[in-house]
């Protein structure tokens, strides 16, 4: 296995509320290694974009990371000073947003957003920083022209374009896919999709995609991290998740993807709701879901385990 | 281009319709106007100021339509008539010097008081909780709470009149020739601080809290932060993206002051004794000058005109999803 370009080591990340600390990201230790395309899947608030927006330490307030390390590049991210932080952000990490309609500034143009990035790093002049961005515009399939249009001007589609150059606009090592495409309808999806992982194979980059489309998950990672309630679930390459699963969780959320040649018979979904953040059951967060279920489950909370190399699972009944 | 044409016909119609209603509202009211201003100033009026304000009233013999006509040639001529209270200067004269010193006073007042209020505004926004977030939006809010003229007054009593520091009223002292010398434009400023100040004091509050409202919005938006992501200084974030968006709001609100500004401030005018706009209305309305009223009231609704036509212009400028498909 190549070296790891992000090393998270119990990530924490709470949110300050009226009625205590909720905790968003709860110890979260996850490698993402060079030039790979790890998946991050998970329910409506179990903490992806939270944790991709820690990575950058972009967390709106109430938000705080409380605890852990994420390496990148053999330094803490969590540590370095306001200006270190600010010359690596974008350079070595950047960030496709979840919504392309409000990632960009309506008032300026889409070129003057591309050129004072890289003219905040240093890339060259204005005119070299120009001639780039218009690169950079036509490498995502978009007119060159459009560097002097607004982003009202440009279709949902486009805007996720301009959002995809945006981002590696100065070649950075890993990229965060915040859900770039749920916005979008499902042949502009696959468009998009196609051409990230173009890129992606051209340039080298690492990715960190974060959605809640387990099945579209599948299809575009190496590999796939599963969140539960702020945790990890599971990790295990993408092939081997959707073969062997090993959580319930996980087994249960892929019983829900509808198959090409399943026969007519209803969609399973998973009984009940998520656990409440303000106030998680003890033990393992699932157990009240899970069909199961013993004592331990409701007793000690199961650690991520490896259960064959480079797949692991917490849960304490998977072997 | 086609939207600017749009905007000025717009106006162009509002103007019309400002400038009928101003026709039609003194025949609507009971009685003549002319005839019981005539009454009141008998003796005082030559037949050549009666004449005159027939013809302001366009209170003639002719049928309603012609008299409209009439009264359309003479306000686009300027043309007022001759104001009662200031007999005999023209309204236009009479108008002209009152609108310089608001203009003067209200103008820089507004203009003071936006711009400060909304750069602490900003400044409250991006260091929330801070120490001029915690102390200053109250204070200035429980300041502009008190009544305008009771503030004005109690600045007056006590810098004006007890410490002596700057003039009790008027736009410049008695033993002054106007005129562009250099101790009668300190005069002026002297004479201005005070009805400045205590507008600027009591309108600051609003600027700040509108701005630091849309700003804080605007911080929390996906795009502020992408900016900060990709990695840019804090001033270009602040000032590029944060501030020049959430200005938006305040540009309206600035144009609606700019266009009251002519209307005259008219407490401050009284306070101060101050010879503007809004000291005019009340000798106006005091004399029952009706010319001077009508005058005035034109005067108003076109600076508001205007004033709204500007920020159209403005918001062109600021806010490109304004300017429809180019």
């Amino acid at each position: 296995m190549s070296k790891p370009v992000l090393s998270m080591r119990n990530i924490c990340v709470d949110y300050v509320t009226d009625r205590g600390l909720v905790r968003a990201i709860d110890s979260v230790s996850l490698d993402v290694i060079e030039g790979e395309i790890l998946g991050i899947a998970g329910e409506s608030g179990s903490g992806k974009t939270t944790l991709a927006k820690a990575l950058l330490r972009i967390l709106p307030p109430p938000a705080v990371i409380t605890g852990g390390e994420a390496y990148f590049e053999g330094r803490d991210l969590f540590s370095l000073s306001e200006p270190e932080l600010r010359a690596l952000r974008w350079k070595r990490i950047s960030m496709v947003f979840q919504s392309a309609m409000n990632a960009l500034n309506p008032v300026i143009t889409v070129g003057e957003q591309i050129i004072d990035t890289l003219l905040a790093h240093d890339a060259g002049t204005p005119g070299a920083a120009r001639t780039r961005a218009r690169d950079l515009l036509e490498m995502v399939g978009i007119h060159g022209e459009c560097i002097d249009a607004y982003t009202h001007q440009l279709s949902g589609g486009m805007r996720q374009r301009v959002g995809i150059a945006l981002a590696l606009a100065l070649e950075p090592a890993l990229v965060i896919l915040d859900e770039p495409t749920t916005a979008l309808d499902v042949i502009v999806e696959k468009e998009i999709l196609e051409q990230i992982g173009d890129l992606q194979r051209r340039l080298g980059f690492a990715v960190l995609f974060i959605t809640h489309d387990l099945a579209r998950m599948l299809q575009f990672a190496d590999r796939v991290a599963v969140f539960y309630a702020a945790r990890l679930a599971e990790v295990a390459p993408a092939e081997e998740l959707r073969r062997a699963p090993r959580h319930p969780y996980t087994q249960m959320l892929l019983s829900t993807v509808p198959s090409i040649r399943g026969g007519k018979d209803r969609q399973e979904s998973i009984p009940g709701a998520p656990p409440s953040l303000l106030d998680p059951p003890a033990g393992c967060r699932f157990h009240p879901r899970c069909d199961r279920a013993i004592d331990l489950c409701r007793e000690r909370t199961p650690e991520l385990r490896e259960l064959t190399p480079g797949h692991s699972a917490a849960c304490h009944l998977a072997e | 281009m086609r939207y600017i044409l749009r905007r000025l016909g717009f106006y162009l119609l509002a103007a019309w319709a400002a400038l009928t209603l101003n026709f039609f509202l003194p025949r609507l009211m009971p009685g003549d106007p002319a005839a019981a201003l005539f009454a009141r100033f008998r003796g005082r009026l030559g037949p050549e100021a009666m004449q005159a304000l027939r013809e302001t009233f366009g209170l003639t013999e002719a049928p309603l339509i012609s008299q409209y006509f009439t009264y359309l040639g003479h306000v686009l001529k300027g043309d007022f008539g001759i104001s009662v209270a200031y007999f005999p200067s023209p309204v236009l004269e009479v108008i002209g010097t009152g609108l310089v010193w608001t203009i003067f006073l209200a103008g820089t007042a507004v203009i003071v008081s936006f711009t400060i209020g909304t750069l602490l505004g900003v400044v409250s926004a991006w260091w929330r909780r801070g120490l001029i977030d915690t102390w200053l939006p109250s204070t200035l809010v429980f300041i502009g709470a008190f009544p305008y003229f009771w503030l004005a007054m109690v600045v007056l009593y006590v810098l004006g009149f007890t410490l002596g520091w700057f003039p009790l009223g008027h736009a410049y002292g008695d033993d002054m020739t106007p005129g562009f010398s250099a101790t009668f434009l300190a005069d002026v400023v002297r004479h201005a601080v005070l009805p400045i100040a205590t507008v600027v004091l009591v309108t600051l509050g609003g600027w700040l809290l509108s701005m630091r409202n849309t700003m804080i919005a605007v911080l929390g938006s996906d795009y502020v932060n992408l900016a900060r992501a990709k990695g840019l200084s804090p001033w270009r974030v602040v000032m590029r993206y944060a501030a020049r968006n959430a200005l938006l709001p305040s540009v309206t609100g600035f144009g609606m002051a700019l266009g009251f500004v002519l209307g005259g401030s008219l407490l401050t005018e009284i306070v101060f004794s101050y010879p503007g706009q809004g000291y005019l209305l009340v000798q106006a309305v005091r004399n029952q000058d009706y010319p001077l009223m009508q005058g005035i009231f034109l005067v108003i609704t076109l600076a508001v005109l205007g004033a709204n036509l500007l920020v159209d212009f403005v918001y062109l400028w600021l806010d490109p999803r304004t300017r429809g498909s180019a």
